[in-house]
């Protein structure tokens, strides 16, 4: 038995698991199919045909995905960069799992900016020891050496990793890089609230850690998530 | 039947020129085109979408959401200032081109 919903959802789903496509975009070749369904049914074919057709003249996903990818590139930065965010939370289906995923996107983001401007007083504030920043255990951590705001700084521009201008293997290599100064950071903190000892290195190490982590965490959620996701729609599909 | 190359040059100022006469959206535009070249212009119908999103961006047409009588929403695309000159600037080109084949291919004057 043929239902459109369905039929449309298993549709919808690889344009939502692929990174080239807007929301907006995706409804409107939906609108655009729908349109396709409406004639091939009016030409006299019968549901299940009348889909098949439509969907092989608009296209599946990956008829369409370089001619989307090359508009995608020709996007400025900012484009580039919310279409990225978009694409980053568009493989949960739950619309409040989606939310949830965006505050703590832009969380990461926010810590990340609070790295650059005005984290370094926060900390400060919290830890209420004016000289934290610069004490560092020089051998303990030899590429970073003079204070955290330097691997905050980093941690900030790396948690920035949507505005990455490269694309394909250099582009993983960024988010490699991060998530191995995310393990350095987090090791760091972890070995700073230790050996001080004070409540107040605790709740540093912690947001700390946070701040650092906090761009690797989300980034493994949504790549697990994806995949969750691309295994069940390859499952419906079979 | 157009080749593909040829095909491709003519979406952007096909796309242009149907704006130019009304506002419509992506499968009336494929629909007027189809029509219009006796099916001889074969459009990959998705594929004209992110060509209409480029052109947008380029703020040569503007796109606003608006509900149809059917109650489905559709995206309608118009023409702005800026992707009218674009289309005078294209038609130019196309003439020049056109009339440059004409003379090449047309009847030739004959003295006898």
């Amino acid at each position: 038995m043929f239902e459109l919903d369905n039929a449309l959802n298993n549709w919808r789903r690889p344009f939502q698991l692929g990174k080239y496509y807007s929301r907006s975009a995706i409804d409107e070749l939906e609108a655009h199919l729908l349109d396709a369904y409406a004639e091939e049914i009016s030409n006299g074919h019968a549901q299940l045909e009348a889909f098949e057709e439509a969907v092989r003249r608009i296209g599946h996903e990956a008829d369409l995905r370089d001619e989307f990818r090359r508009e995608w590139r020709d996007k400025n930065w900012l484009g580039r960069y919310v279409n990225r965010f978009r694409w980053e939370s568009n493989w949960i289906q739950n619309p409040v799992g989606r939310i949830g995923f965006g505050v703590l996107r832009a969380f990461s983001l926010c810590v990340a900016g609070l790295g650059i401007l005005g984290f370094p007083d926060l900390v400060r504030h919290v830890s209420g020891d004016p000289t934290f920043w610069y004490i560092m255990p020089g051998t303990w951590f030899p590429f970073f050496g003079r204070s955290m705001f330097t691997v905050f700084a980093l941690a900030a521009v790396f948690n920035l990793m949507p505005l990455s201008p490269w694309r394909g293997y250099r582009n993983e290599l960024f988010r490699l890089s991060y998530a191995q100064l995310a393990l350095v950071g987090i090791l760091y903190n972890l070995n700073l609230a230790i050996s001080r000892g004070a409540e107040s290195s605790v709740a540093v190490g912690i947001l700390m850690t946070l701040a650092v982590a906090s761009g690797p965490i989300l980034w493994l959620i949504q790549m697990f998530g994806r995949r969750k996701s691309q295994v069940e729609q390859d499952l419906s599909v079979a | 039947m157009l080749n593909k190359e040829l095909t491709a040059a003519t979406v952007r100022p096909a796309v242009l020129a149907i704006l130019a006469e009304q506002e419509s959206y992506g499968y009336e535009i494929i629909k007027k085109v189809q029509e219009l070249s006796d099916d001889e212009i074969q459009w990959a119908e998705g594929a004209l979408y992110p060509m209409l999103h480029r052109l947008e961006r380029q703020k040569l047409i503007k796109a606003v959401w608006k509900t149809a009588e059917n109650g489905r929403k559709r995206k309608y695309y118009r023409l702005n200032v800026k992707g009218k000159q674009e289309l005078d600037l294209l038609r130019d080109q196309w003439n020049a081109a056109s009339n440059l084949l004409g003379k090449l291919w047309g009847p030739k004057p004959c003295l006898n």
